[in-house]
C-alpha cells in the first residue's frame, strides 16, 4: 500500500507542523562478530542503542515553537519544553532533542525553518494515515517583510567599511547530544548536552577584508513580521565576526558574506542571589566583612 | 473607464537623468505586470494552504516601431559613437549599454498612454530587406527599485507632440538605398581562380541583440536595491544565394558597420557597430518558385 504525503501529519510535542517535507530514519547499531582466523560472519551484535533522526522543512506563520529549545533546551531551570516527542502519521518517539535549526533569508521568498531532532529510542506505533484539510488560516511569513538592524562596531577605521545592506543569510544553530547509557539499558535514562552555538551568515554590501585577528563584536538581529507589518518573530545572533567571505563569479555581482558566531544561548543567568547565614538571615558573611562586596 | 484608441497612446522612450527622449513610430505595444504566487502545500494536508508570493512583482514592456533614423543624440551616445551618427533613441541605448564598461546600469523611462516605468532593456532587433521599410523591436524588463512599483500611472490617451529636448525622425530606414558592408558577403575560392572569388549577393539581414540584467534585491525590500548591466550576445542573420561549404571549425572573427539608410541616399544612415562577430552556422533552402537561398548567422558578445 502506498500512501502520499498529504495522509502522513507530523506533530511535535503535539502541535502539528505545516512542514513542506519531513524525513524520520531509524538506525540500530550493529556489529558483525568475527572470530579469529575468520573472515565471515553472520552474527551481529548490538553495540550501542537504537536510535534516529527527525528532520523536516516548515513554514513559519508565527512565533516559532522551535526556538524555545535553542534558548531552554539543557539551561538551568529545566524546563518542560526540554524533551521532545513526535509523531509523524502515527511512529512515534518521546525522548528527542533539538541537534540543528536554521532558517534561510532570502528576499521575497517564504520563510522556511530546517529542524532536525535526534531521538534515542525505538520508533512506537504504527503508520495510520490522515486525511485532513488544509488549514486556511495561516499566513506564511515573508522574507519582504523584514527588518535587519545590526550593530557591528567597525566604522572606526577606514579599513573597516560599513555595512548599509543585508541581502540574504541564515540563522543556524547547532547542539551536540550524546546519550547516557546505563548498564542494562537500551533506551538512555539520561542525555548529556555539549556545547550549543548560534551562528549567522549574512551577504552583505561593502567589501571589505577588515577582520582582527580577536574577532569583532557584532549583533545581528532579523525581525520578521506579518502582513499587518507587526514583528512575530526575532532572529539574534549576538556575538563575534570571525569570518569574512568576498567572491565573485563571471556574470554576478560581487558577494560579501561575514560570519557572527554566539556561543551564549541560556537564556537564564547563573547568579549569585543573596548570601544567607547559617541562621537563615540574609546578609555579610564572614569576621571583619561588611558592605555587599565580598 | 478608458477606451483610448491607438493614436492617443504614443510610446515614449526618456533616458534618465537627461532631457532625451524620444516618441517612436510604434506599430504596437504590449505592456505586462505579474507577480509570482506560490501555492504552499504540507505534508499531512490535503489542499494548499493557501497562494504566497514567492517573488518580486516585475513588469515588462515590449513593442514594434519603425526603423526610424533620428537626429544626434548627444551626451547618451555609447564608446566610439562621433556626432556624425544618427539613429533611434533605442539604437544608441543599445550601443551605449554593449559597449559600457560600467556595471551598475540605469534604465529609461518608457511610458504608453500614461503608463510608466523604469525599463532596462532585454533585447532588441531590426531587419533589412531589399524594397522594404525596416522595423525594429525591443522588450524592456522593468524591476522596479526601493520603493518604487516597476509600472505605474493610469491608462489615459495622451497626444504625441513633439516637446523640448525630443529628437524628430528623420528618415525611416529602407532597403532601396541600405547596403550591408562588402566584407559581410560570403566569398568561395577555389585552387584555380583564388583572385576571383564568387562572392555572394546580400537579400536581407535581421538583427538582434539581447541583454542580461541581474537586479539584487534584499530582505526586508520587494524591489532590488540596483541592477546591474551583465552582458550581451548579437546576432545577424543574413540570406544570401551562397552556401559556404567550408565552413571552419573557427572563424575568423571580424567587425562590420551595418549602415540603414532611409529613402534619401545622401541623408546621415543609421549606424551600428557589431564587434568581433564569428560566422557560426550556415544553411540552404529551396522552395517552389524561388532561388536556393542561404542563411548564416554570425554571432558577437559583449
Amino acid at each position: 500500500m502506498f500512501y502520499t504525503a498529504n495522509n502522513s501529519k507530523l506533530q511535535v510535542n503535539g502541535n502539528e507542523i505545516l512542514a513542506s517535507n519531513a524525513e524520520i530514519s531509524l538506525q540500530a547499531n550493529l556489529q558483525p562478530n568475527y572470530n579469529i582466523k575468520q573472515r565471515h560472519t553472520e552474527s551481529f551484535t548490538a553495540t550501542n542503542g537504537i536510535g534516529g533522526t527527525l528532520s523536516f522543512n516548515y513554514y513559519l506563520t508565527g512565533v516559532d515553537y522551535f526556538k524555545s529549545f535553542i534558548t531552554g533546551q539543557a539551561e538551568i531551570p529545566f524546563k518542560s519544553s526540554q524533551v521532545i516527542s513526535g509523531n509523524f502519521g502515527g511512529l512515534n518517539f518521546d525522548s528527542g532533542y533539538l541537534t540543528s535549526y536554521s532558517v534561510n533569508f532570502s528576499p521575497n521568498a517564504p520563510a522556511i525553518a530546517n529542524a532536525s531532532i535526534s531521538f534515542f529510542d525505538q520508533l512506537n506505533g504504527q503508520f495510520v494515515p490522515t486525511t485532513e484539510q488544509a488549514p486556511t488560516d495561516k499566513e506564511v511569513l515573508n522574507f519582504r517583510n523584514a527588518s535587519v538592524a545590526h550593530y557591528i562596531p567597525i566604522e572606526n577605521t577606514t579599513l573597516s567599511g560599513s555595512v548599509e545592506d543585508f541581502v540574504a543569510g541564515t540563522y543556524n544553530y547547532q547542539s551536540e547530544v550524546q546519550p547516557v547509557y546505563l548498564m542494562g539499558e537500551t533506551k538512555p535514562s539520561a542525555v548529556s548536552f555539549g556545547p550549543k552555538n548560534v551562528n549567522m551568515n549574512f551577504e552583505t554590501d561593502n567589501p571589505t577584508g577588515y577582520l582582527p585577528v580577536s574577532g569583532n563584536t557584532a549583533r545581528i538581529s532579523v525581525d520578521l513580521k506579518n502582513t499587518a507589518n507587526t514583528v512575530v518573530e526575532n532572529f539574534t545572533c549576538s556575538g563575534v565576526m570571525r569570518g569574512r567571505n568576498l567572491a565573485s563569479s563571471v556574470g554576478d555581482y560581487i558577494k560579501q558574506t561575514i560570519n557572527v558566531t554566539q556561543a551564549s544561548t541560556q537564556d537564564t543567568n547563573v547568579y549569585v542571589g543573596a548570601i544567607i547565614d547559617s541562621y537563615g538571615g540574609e546578609g555579610c558573611v564572614g569576621i571583619g566583612t561588611i558592605g555587599g562586596n565580598i | 473607464m478608458a477606451r483610448i484608441f491607438y493614436d492617443k497612446a504614443p510610446v515614449e522612450i526618456q533616458a534618465l537623468g537627461t532631457n532625451f527622449r524620444e516618441t517612436l513610430i510604434a506599430t504596437d505595444c504590449s505592456i505586462n505586470f505579474n507577480n509570482s504566487q506560490s501555492p504552499i502545500y504540507s505534508v499531512g494536508k490535503k489542499g494548499p494552504i493557501g497562494q504566497f508570493p514567492s517573488a518580486a512583482r516585475v513588469g515588462d514592456i515590449s513593442f514594434n516601431f519603425l526603423t526610424t533614423i533620428t537626429g544626434e543624440f548627444q551626451n547618451i551616445v555609447g564608446i566610439g559613437v562621433t556626432s556624425e551618427r544618427n539613429g533611434n533613441i533605442i539604437n544608441y541605448l543599445a550601443d551605449a549599454i554593449k559597449n559600457s564598461t560600467d556595471s551598475e546600469a540605469s534604465g529609461v523611462i518608457i511610458k504608453c498612454a500614461n503608463v510608466s516605468g523604469v525599463g532596462f532593456l532585454s533585447s532588441y532587433s531590426f531587419n533589412a530587406t531589399a524594397n522594404s521599410i525596416s522595423s525594429s523591436s525591443a522588450a524592456f524588463t522593468l524591476f522596479g527599485s526601493g520603493s518604487d512599483l516597476p509600472v505605474s500611472g493610469r491608462l489615459s490617451g495622451v497626444s504625441a507632440g513633439v516637446a523640448v529636448g525630443t529628437s524628430v525622425t528623420t528618415g525611416i530606414a529602407h532597403g532601396r538605398y541600405t547596403t550591408m558592408p562588402s566584407t559581410l558577403n560570403t566569398k568561395l575560392y577555389d585552387d584555380t581562380s583564388a583572385q576571383n572569388p564568387a562572392v555572394a549577393t546580400i537579400y536581407s539581414a535581421d538583427y538582434s541583440i539581447s541583454f542580461n540584467h541581474n537586479p539584487i534585491y534584499k530582505i526586508g525590500q520587494e524591489f532590488p536595491v540596483t541592477t546591474f548591466y551583465t552582458n550581451a550576445s548579437e546576432s545577424i542573420n543574413v540570406s544570401e544565394d551562397l552556401f559556404n561549404s567550408g565552413l571552419k571549425y573557427d572563424e575568423t572573427a571580424a567587425s562590420y558597420n551595418l549602415e540603414l539608410k532611409g529613402l534619401s541616399p545622401t541623408a546621415n544612415p543609421m549606424l551600428l557597430r557589431i564587434t568581433d562577430a564569428k560566422q557560426i552556422n550556415t544553411s540552404a533552402s529551396v522552395g517552389l518558385d524561388d532561388i536556393i537561398r542561404t542563411q548564416k548567422t554570425l554571432t558577437a558578445a559583449y
